[in-house]
């Protein structure tokens, strides 16, 4: 299979191309299949290689394809590059993406678009299977820049509605600030190593002595473009309005697969970042505050998505709180986990929106526990798994990064991600207990319609469930009789360090400690949960007081810090300002100026040439004429 | 000597299916013109077949007249494919339009003529070849017998073709009196010491001549004068078959002749030719600026094209030369997939060509519109297409023999282009059609060009690897390595 690895990325590029000319003639039924099907044929494609890179002895390996670029020294071969990382990834993504494809068969069924959705969600999946597969960065910049481009697409999905536009371009343009960032730090990249291969660069990495700014300046720069793309601190203000797109869309692109391609990006590239102690550490601290600022906006929240989404910029917070204290597996191992949760938290949404006939606001649900039992029970399931309930997936990878962020010294972020952890089981079970429990809100008309979702959707949440509760397995850690399988796996990719072991060795902490902080973080979980039961069920009175006692504060954090306002006056208003003087005042009459001039110079050169053009065929053979005479002219006197 | 029949199987085969279609036309009747055309069709194809299948056979024969070489063998699938398309876009033109059947046949002369110039190893050879091809093409521009603009173009064409020819029949003269001999190979090594004498004016003279005739062919400034007015005269699908097909011929025997017969030329020659570069290039990109007409606007195109071509010619090198190659394989399926949309456009006595008919046709014909940006992307050289390799080729060679200057006023010529090209893609994709504006059809064979054309352009545009190790093999016999 590994030398047929090309086919996992073919298939879903099939389903664009049919989908897109033939789509029409298929139906909405068969178009749906067919997208389904040739992501999950990409699905037992990955699968396959995941099988066969286990039984082999050196789990790297490289399969070129062709020459993409070749021009002088510089040389882009398309290659794709199969290894512990990339094969877990790729798994992940072809398998969360082919469910939410047969969810979306149900969930979009109504809209005219249908055909065009499907081909756009091929698209997606053949875009971020090529970043995840890539040998060469510049081939990941290709998938880099097409995940974007489906995602601006499926946000502004809905494009009559200005909201769904607007949220689409706010993304492009807030992720092309990261992408300068990313495309600055490749070009460093290329000039320091001459290579953008990733096997040459780790080659490198080992040998070549940088100067110490060097590095650091590129895994800043790369770093800037993950978090563009992930959504951290200060490039998450796209994340929340993302959310105008289908819901399925926010469940596989805006949590599952493409907004973690930052985390996967760093540690792909964690050669880079391990020559730099201080990128990791810029690294752990936007991660780490990402993660707690994210979850506070979270609990204030009204919109069901929007608290998710806050929560996936949360989740997101943390892996990369656990690439940069050089946990890179943990963070990877988190992202699987998350992947399974979170796509079902949203795919859980998803199903109430479709019985409520499209609300989004928990302040009218409520009570819902046994009129839509199955979404009930996975979204709790969900809810535990996130909230860090001993025993399910979210439990194992987040105490694992947990774990390792206080091994390696940083005790204050430690403690901001416990506190987080403890903000995490309080909002999203405060989600599960308005929407799920008390008394209904709904409105009258809408509560008589109230209906478990078709089997397409609930089928793909059940699936996802039992891989919310058991995806932690992978993971168990020593202290608890595992052998943290994930973590000797991804080593295959990950155990590189830098030769003079840059990163200050995990501090050897004693096993009592580690049972100490995970008992401390399974009490921390449970006190959220029950503050939520008690907040949200007992005395429902609380939260408006609670809110009304920090007045101020509350109203702020409601308001979301308002960043958005910030951003507004203090960049994109002066911006425009800029470019409003700038297009007035210089381009206007100078540059436009001299480039109407130029065009009216070349126009007129034309015109005359154009004179010459005279029809008269005794006239063009005077031009050969002339031409003769200059030649001849020429070999004469030459 | 002896006389080797199979190193000329793909030339004998389009002759013996120039004499099929010709006995069917004597015999039939309305009906038969598909009939020609199909079988025309099934030569092109054979012809390919067979050029594949002696790939690697080097040796002159004809008493020195021919070598199917890899080169020559190359070249003809550059022929063929041009050939092959024209046939096709024909199968719909002699109903559209009204053409007679014969233009299959002068086709099939023309592809013949093209192959010989391509394999010619001696200055007989390539006069006759040349003639062959130029007859046929002269005929084939006058085809639309009641159109006075084909009329005129093939009358145009002819008188100054002849004159053209007349240039480079002296040429050879001279060269013979010069040297005492046509073959290729002995020019060269007689010349060599000749031209180290800086005694030769009558190799010299003769030199200039040569290339006259073959700046004319391929129209290059100021011997292209002729090409706005032929070529928009011309059918649409005999314009696309001597922009891309002829053009190609021109270039192929001209590095064949310059690399084997004046291996020394490039020191005094190579500026000249980059200077001829310079000003067709600029002057078809500036007059094709004005242009209302779609098609003229493409002939003038065309002429910016040689421009950019002749620089691979002028950094001579084989890289320059591989260049060259592909460049004109992406510059017959992008031309000749938008010369296609051309013809789409039109109907009898109804040019359709303005830019004004072009306006709003993303709502009238999406595909057609879809595949003409296309194809303007990749005439101005838009990455992801194959023109944008070809030129990025050429720019390098050059960049990389030396001749930096020469790229950079390429590159700002590819940004003058871009404009009118863009206009074209403009108008369809922004702006509503004329209420009064005539129906677009598209039949089965139209489509597939246009079809074939436009996925052709994107592949080499991505995936232009094979199709170079192809070239680099097929130069080795001219450049020795």
């Amino acid at each position: 299979m590994l030398n047929y690895a090309w086919l996992v990325l073919i298939f879903p590029l099939v389903g664009v191309i049919i989908n897109t000319f033939f789509g029409r003639y298929l139906g909405k039924r068969g178009a749906g299949i067919l997208a389904s099907a040739m992501v999950g044929l990409s699905f037992v494609g990955a699968v396959w290689m995941f099988a066969e890179l286990l039984g082999l002895e050196d789990r790297v390996v490289t399969r070129p394809l062709f020459d993409w670029i070749s021009v002088g020294d510089f040389n882009v071969q398309v290659k794709l590059l199969i290894d512990p990382l990339s094969s877990v990834m790729a798994v992940v993504v072809s398998g969360v993406s082919f469910l939410i494809h047969i969810y979306s068969i149900g969930y979009m069924a109504h809209d005219e678009r249908f055909v065009r959705f499907f081909a756009y969600l091929n698209l997606f999946v053949f875009a971020m299977l090529t970043l995840v597969l890539a040998e060469n960065l510049l081939v990941t910049y290709v998938g880099w820049e097409g995940v974007g481009l489906c995602s601006y697409l499926l946000i502004g999905f809905w494009f009559e509605r200005k909201a769904a536009a607007d949220a689409g371009k706010k993304a492009f343009l807030v992720n092309r600030v990261g992408d300068v960032g990313f495309a600055l730090g490749l070009m460093m990249l290329f000039v320091t190593f001459g290579t953008l291969s990733m096997s040459q660069v780790l080659e490198q990495a080992m040998v070549v002595r940088l100067m110490p700014g060097v590095a650091t300046a590129i895994a800043l720069l790369l770093f800037v473009g993950a978090v563009g793309k992930s959504a951290q601190i200060p490039l998450y203000v796209w994340l929340p309005d993302a959310m105008e797109g289908p819901t399925p869309v926010s469940a596989l692109i805006h949590a599952a697969t493409m907004v973690t391609a930052g985390v996967y990006m760093v540690a792909r590239t964690h050669m880079l970042f391990a020559l730099s102690p201080t990128a990791l550490t810029w690294v752990a601290a936007i991660g780490g505050l990402t993660a707690f600022f994210a979850a506070t906006i979270a609990l204030t929240q009204h919109d069901l998505k929007r608290v998710l989404a806050y929560s996936t910029i949360s989740q997101l917070g943390y892996m990369f709180l656990g690439v940069g204290v050089g946990a890179y597996a943990a963070g990877i191992f988190h992202l699987t986990t998350h992947a399974f949760f979170k796509a079902l938290l949203f795919l859980g949404a998803g199903s109430v929106m479709h019985a409520l006939a499209g609300e989004l606001d928990i302040r009218k649900m409520g009570g819902l526990r046994n009129k839509i039992p199955v979404t009930f029970w996975t979204f709790l399931f969900a809810a535990l798994a996130i909230a860090g309930f001993p025993g399910l997936a979210g439990f194992f990878s987040k105490d694992e990064i947990l774990w390792q962020t206080f091994a390696n010294g940083k005790t204050l972020l430690w403690a901001l991600a416990l506190l987080t952890a403890g903000l995490t089981a309080f909002y999203i079970f405060r989600l599960v207990f308005t929407v799920f429990y008390g008394e209904s809100r709904v409105d009258k008309k809408v509560a008589a319609h109230i209906h478990e979702s078709p089997k397409v959707m609930t089928a793909p949440m059940a699936i996802l469930a039992f891989f919310s509760v058991i995806g932690g397995y992978i993971g168990v850690p020593k202290i608890l009789g595992g052998s943290n399988w994930i973590e000797h796996y991804l080593d295959g990719s990950l155990g590189w360090h830098a030769p003079e072991a840059a990163i200050a060795e995990t501090a050897h902490a004693s096993a009592g400690t580690e049972w100490a902080l995970l008992i401390l973080s399974v009490i921390v979980a449970l006190a959220g949960i029950g503050l939520a039961y008690v907040f949200y069920v007992r005395r429902t009175d609380l939260p408006t007081r609670v809110a009304k006692s920090l007045g101020g504060l509350y109203t702020l954090v409601y308001n979301k810090y308002k960043v958005d306002e910030l951003y507004m006056a203090v960049i994109v208003k002066p911006l425009r300002a800029v470019g409003k003087f700038f297009a007035e005042s210089v381009d206007g009459p100078v540059v436009d100026g001299i480039a109407e001039g130029i065009a009216a110079l070349v126009a007129l050169i034309g015109r005359g040439l154009q004179a010459l053009q005279t029809g008269l065929a005794r006239n063009y053979a005077l031009g050969i004429l002339v031409g003769a005479v200059l030649l001849l002219a020429y070999a004469l006197v030459r | 000597m002896a006389i080797d029949l199979q190193v000329l199987a793909p030339e004998a085969i389009i002759l013996a299916f120039v004499l099929i279609t010709l006995f069917i036309y004597a015999l039939g009747s309305k009906r038969s013109t598909t009939l020609m055309g199909w079988l025309a069709l099934a030569g092109v194809v054979l012809a390919g077949a067979a050029s594949l299948y002696y790939w690697g056979d080097t040796a002159p024969t004809f008493q020195g007249m021919v070598a199917a070489d890899g080169y020559g063998l190359f070249a003809n699938l550059v022929f063929l494919l041009a050939a092959g398309l024209a046939i096709l876009m024909g199968l719909e033109a002699v109903r559209r339009f009204d053409l007679p059947a014969e233009v299959f046949v002068l086709v099939l002369i023309a592809t013949l003529g093209m192959m010989l110039l391509g394999s010619a190893v001696n200055l007989v050879a390539v006069f006759l070849a040349l003639e062959i091809l130029s007859i046929a093409l002269y005929v084939l521009t006058a085809s639309e017998r009641d159109e006075w603009r084909s009329l005129e173009a093939g009358m145009k064409y002819f008188i100054l073709g002849g004159f053209a020819s007349a240039f480079l029949l002296f040429g050879i003269a001279m060269i013979y009196g010069a040297t005492g001999t046509f073959s290729l190979a002995e020019i060269g090594a007689k010349g060599g010491s000749l031209w180290a004498l800086r005694d030769a004016p009558l190799l010299a003279a003769g030199l200039v001549f040569l290339l006259i005739g073959f700046a004319f062919k391929v129209a290059l400034v100021p011997f292209q004068m002729w090409t706005p007015d032929v070529y928009e005269g011309a059918p649409s699908l005999v314009t696309a078959f001597m922009s891309a097909g002829a053009k190609a011929a021109g270039f192929v025997a001209l590095i064949r002749i310059l690399e084997t017969a004046f291996p020394y030329w490039r020191a005094e020659w190579g500026w000249v030719l980059a200077v001829i570069a310079v000003l067709t290039m600029s002057w078809g990109n500036m007059a094709a600026l004005g242009q209302r007409s779609v098609k003229r606007m493409l002939a003038y195109s065309s002429i910016a094209h040689a421009g950019y071509i002749v620089i691979g010619l002028a950094v001579a090198a084989r890289t320059g030369y591989a260049s060259v190659l592909f460049y004109l394989i992406c510059y017959t399926l992008m031309n000749v997939g938008a010369f296609a949309v051309v013809m789409a456009m039109g109907r009898k006595g109804e040019p359709n060509e303005d830019l004004d008919d072009y306006t709003g046709l993303i709502r009238r014909k999406p595909g057609l519109a879809l595949a003409m940006a296309l194809f303007m992307l990749a005439l101005a050289g838009i990455p992801l297409t194959a023109g944008f390799l070809a030129k990025l080729y050429v720019f390098s060679a050059a960049v990389v023999e030396g001749y930096a200057w020469l790229a950079a006023v390429a590159i700002v010529n590819a940004v003058i282009s871009a404009y009118y090209y863009l206009r074209v893609a403009a108008r369809m994709f922004f702006g509503e059609a004329r209420a009064e504006a005539a129906p677009v059809h598209v039949s089965a064979p139209l489509g597939f060009v246009v079809a074939l054309t436009s996925l052709a352009t994107v592949f080499l545009g991505v995936y232009p690897a094979p199709l170079l190790e192809f070239i680099q093999a097929a130069i080795r016999p001219l450049v020795g390595f």
